[in-house]
Parts: structure tokens; sequence; C-alpha cells
């Protein structure tokens, strides 16, 4: 077996969507052996990809469903679009909140501790007047999924804050912050209800705190969401 | 029923076992409707990326039925088809420069993307799927979009595809298929049918090499 035909087998399994991950490693290292000089290589991913994308019209066609095609051709890609990001953030703080249902970490400390009723956040989130907003900024994945007058904070792979500090999350509305609540990682998981004026805030932010919860932020945010598009 | 007759019953009635050989003049025809079709694709994607939303209307109304027939023919549930098809399509819409003239046709490009999204999370929802499998497969639906998308769309790419998979010896097709529409991988096709992996290797590209004749591709 030549190279050229080795690739060849490669590059058909990697087309038919059957190559396995030893197999992929092959190929890559192949391709890369071979080089960008090599007319051969290119020609066979082009035909073996170009064939295996045209079996799909072996297959009857079958009538997409009446609801994508009225977004599609209705809503158009663009309303569609922010439709489905919105959804899939909010399965990422659904995913978050399951998690910690599952007890699959060692849960949160809230300071102060308001008594954080799973059941409600699982509603909370099903509410058709709740968004979810993704924060930016420093290491972990923060969101928070917000209503007009309360809110729920989801963050996993969130690093501890310093010894004695903790997390403070604010609602800035202009440049007025409000304090919405103080919360302590455990395991990087933070799940937590906090209340305000919510949606009528410009944006969230999180700053690094005592542990005595101050009123005002006295630190810069480490992680911001903007909720006013 | 064995596993080549589960497949034979599952090809589209539009072409049976007895159909003639295609001809050179067939393919010639194939590979220059093939070829105008393109053209239109790339244009209808130029479009896109100048964010013409009428060009992706187009664009979805010629290859959505297809794709979701890709989508549910790996899937199998058509709410996963559905979603698989609109990721699909969305993804064309935010980037339509991802397309490579060089990788080949615009409609195989699109394919390919649903393909291996479909393959994707048919390998993550292994579980479900078997679950899926003791169900009917969704009957296709007489939804009148069909007609219009079948009206609009590439009949000589559709005869002469499936022609060319039935010319293939049935074991090369047999392979063929259950890794393209079955999303299942070299080993799992190996365990199905009982056949050693070099042999499914060498199949598959026998198959895939015949299909690339029979399709113009090697002239193109």
């Amino acid at each position: 077996m030549t190279d050229h035909d080795r690739i060849e087998e490669l590059l058909t399994l990697e087309a038919l969507g059957a190559l396995e991950d030893e197999d992929a490693a092959a190929l890559a290292a192949a391709l890369e052996e071979h080089g960008p000089d090599c007319s051969e290589c290119p020609r066979l991913r082009r035909e073996t990809g170009d064939v295996a994308g045209r079996l799909a019209f072996a297959l009857d066609p079958v009538a997409v469903s009446v609801s994508i095609r009225e977004d599609i051709l209705s809503a158009g890609p663009r309303k569609l679009l922010r439709r489905v990001l919105v959804l899939r953030r909010g399965l990422v703080a659904v995913a978050a909140a399951i998690l910690v249902i599952l007890g699959a970490v060692g849960g949160y400390l809230l300071v102060p501790r308001p008594q954080t009723d799973l059941a409600a956040l699982a509603g909370f989130l099903s509410r058709p007047d709740v968004r979810v907003v993704q924060f930016e900024g420093a290491e972990g994945n923060v969101s928070a999924a917000v209503a007009p007058r309360e809110g729920f904070l989801f963050a996993s792979n969130l690093q501890p804050p310093p010894e004695g500090r903790v997390y403070e999350l604010w609602m800035i509305r202009g440049k007025t912050p409000v304090r919405g609540l103080c919360v302590e990682p455990r395991d990087g998981v933070v799940v937590a209800r906090f209340e305000g004026l919510v949606t009528a805030s410009d944006a969230l932010a999180i700053t690094v705190e005592s542990a005595s919860c101050p009123t005002s932020p006295t630190t810069e945010p480490i992680f911001v969401a903007p909720l006013q598009a | 029923m064995n596993a080549p007759e589960v497949l034979a019953a599952r090809v589209p009635t539009a072409v049976g076992p007895s159909r003639p050989r295609v001809t050179q003049e067939e393919v010639l025809v194939v590979v220059a409707a093939a070829d105008l079709s393109d053209a239109r694709d790339r244009d209808l994607l130029r479009r896109i990326g100048r964010r013409d939303e009428d060009a992706f209307r187009n664009f979805f109304g010629r290859y959505a039925p297809t794709a979701r027939a890709l989508a549910l023919r790996i899937l199998r549930q058509p709410f996963l088809a559905d979603e698989t098809v609109q990721e699909a399509f969305l993804s064309v819409w935010r980037d339509p420069d991802r397309y490579d003239p060089r990788r080949g046709s615009v409609r195989a490009w699109l394919m390919s993307a649903v393909h291996h999204r479909a393959v994707d999370l048919v390998r993550r929802e292994e579980a479900q799927r078997r679950r899926a499998d003791r169900a009917p497969a969704d009957a296709p639906s007489e939804d009148p979009a069909e007609q219009v998308a079948e009206a609009i769309d590439i009949p000589e790419e559709r005869a002469a595809v499936r022609a060319a998979l039935n010319e293939l010896p049935p074991e090369q097709r047999e392979v063929i298929e259950l890794m393209y529409f079955e999303g299942l991988s070299q080993s799992r096709v190996a365990e199905r049918t009982g056949i050693p992996l070099g042999t499914i290797k060498s199949r598959a590209v026998l198959g895939m090499r015949r299909m690339r004749s029979s399709l113009g591709a090697l002239e193109r």
C-alpha cells in the first residue's frame, strides 16, 4: 500500500464519518508529512468529501417541520440566531442547576445565607420572562438567569476567592451599583438567588470583597454581564 | 431480514435494482447540471455573506429537505433532526466564508456539515438511539413544501447518486450505507457485520472510488 493509498483510505473513512480517533491522528500526521506542496492529497480530500456529501441526495427529501420553516422563512436568520443563543445559554444554566440538584458537588455557601429553594430555581428557569446572560471576565463560567425583580447567579469552574474574601454581585444602573448578594463557591460552583430591580439595571458585575459584604464595591469588577442590548 | 435486505428496503423506491448502468452521456449531463447548480449555490453563498436574507431563504428552501432527510436517517428522532438542520443552516448564515471551493461543491459541504453534526449527536446519544430504533421511523411528511422542494431541487443529481449507489457491489454499498446513513464507525461496522476491519476499510475505499468515477468527480 502506497502512502497515497493509505491516505485515500483514511480520507474515505473521514468523509463517511467512520474514522476513529487513532486513525484521525494517523491521517493528520500523514497529511502533515506530505506537506502543502503535495497535489494528490488535496485532490483526494476534495473528491472523497464531495462524493460523501452528495450521498445525502440518495434519500427522498423530507419536509422541514413547520415551526422551523416558519422561523427561518418568516422571522429570518437574524432573529432565529438570537433566540437559539438565548436558549443555549439557558440550557447551560439549567445544566449547572441540575449538577447541584444531583449533589454532584458539595453545594455552596452564601454570605449572608438566603434559603435557596431548588424547586423554585427549576420553576424560575422555565418562566417565560426569564432570560439568561453570560458574564465575561476572569476564569470560570458565570451566568445569571434574570427576571424583572429577581435572578439566579450560576457559576462553575470558578476559582475560590482569596482567604477571607467573597465574591459580591452588583446590579449597576447608570453609575450606581446596588448590592445583589455575596457568594463563596464550593468546588467551583455557585447557585444563588438574588433580588432587586434586575432587568432595569444596565449590567451585572462581580467584585472580590471582604467577608463583611460591603454595601459599595471596593475593588474593580472581575466579571461583567451587560443587560441592555 | 439480514443486513443487506434491511438496507435494500430503505433505498428510495425511485431507483430499483433493474435500472440500467449509467451511460457516459448521462454522466456528462449530470456534471454539467451539477456545475451550473454549484455556480448558483456559490452565488447564494456570496449573497448570504452580504447578509441577504432572501438568499438565505432560497438556500434553505433548496437544501433543507435533503438535509432533514439525512439528519432523520441518522438520528431517527424528528426533533433532533430539526435541531441539527437548524444549527447547520444557522452556521452557514453566521459564517458562509467557511466554505472552501477547493474541498468540493457547496451542497456537498452543507450535507457534510449536517452529517458531521448528526453523527456527533448520535454517538453521544447512543443509548437514546437504541430506544428509538425500536420505534417506527418517522413517516415521510405529506407537507406540500416537500413537493415544492423536490421541484426546485436537482433531480438529475438525485437520480445520479441513487444510480451510482445502486451500481455498487452489495458488499461495498452495505459498508458505505452503514457508515454514512447509520453513523457507524469503522469498528462498529466490523462488529455489526462480523467482517474483519481490514476488509471493511477496503470495501469502503473501493465503493467510494466507484462512486467518484460514476459521479464524474474524477473528471471535474
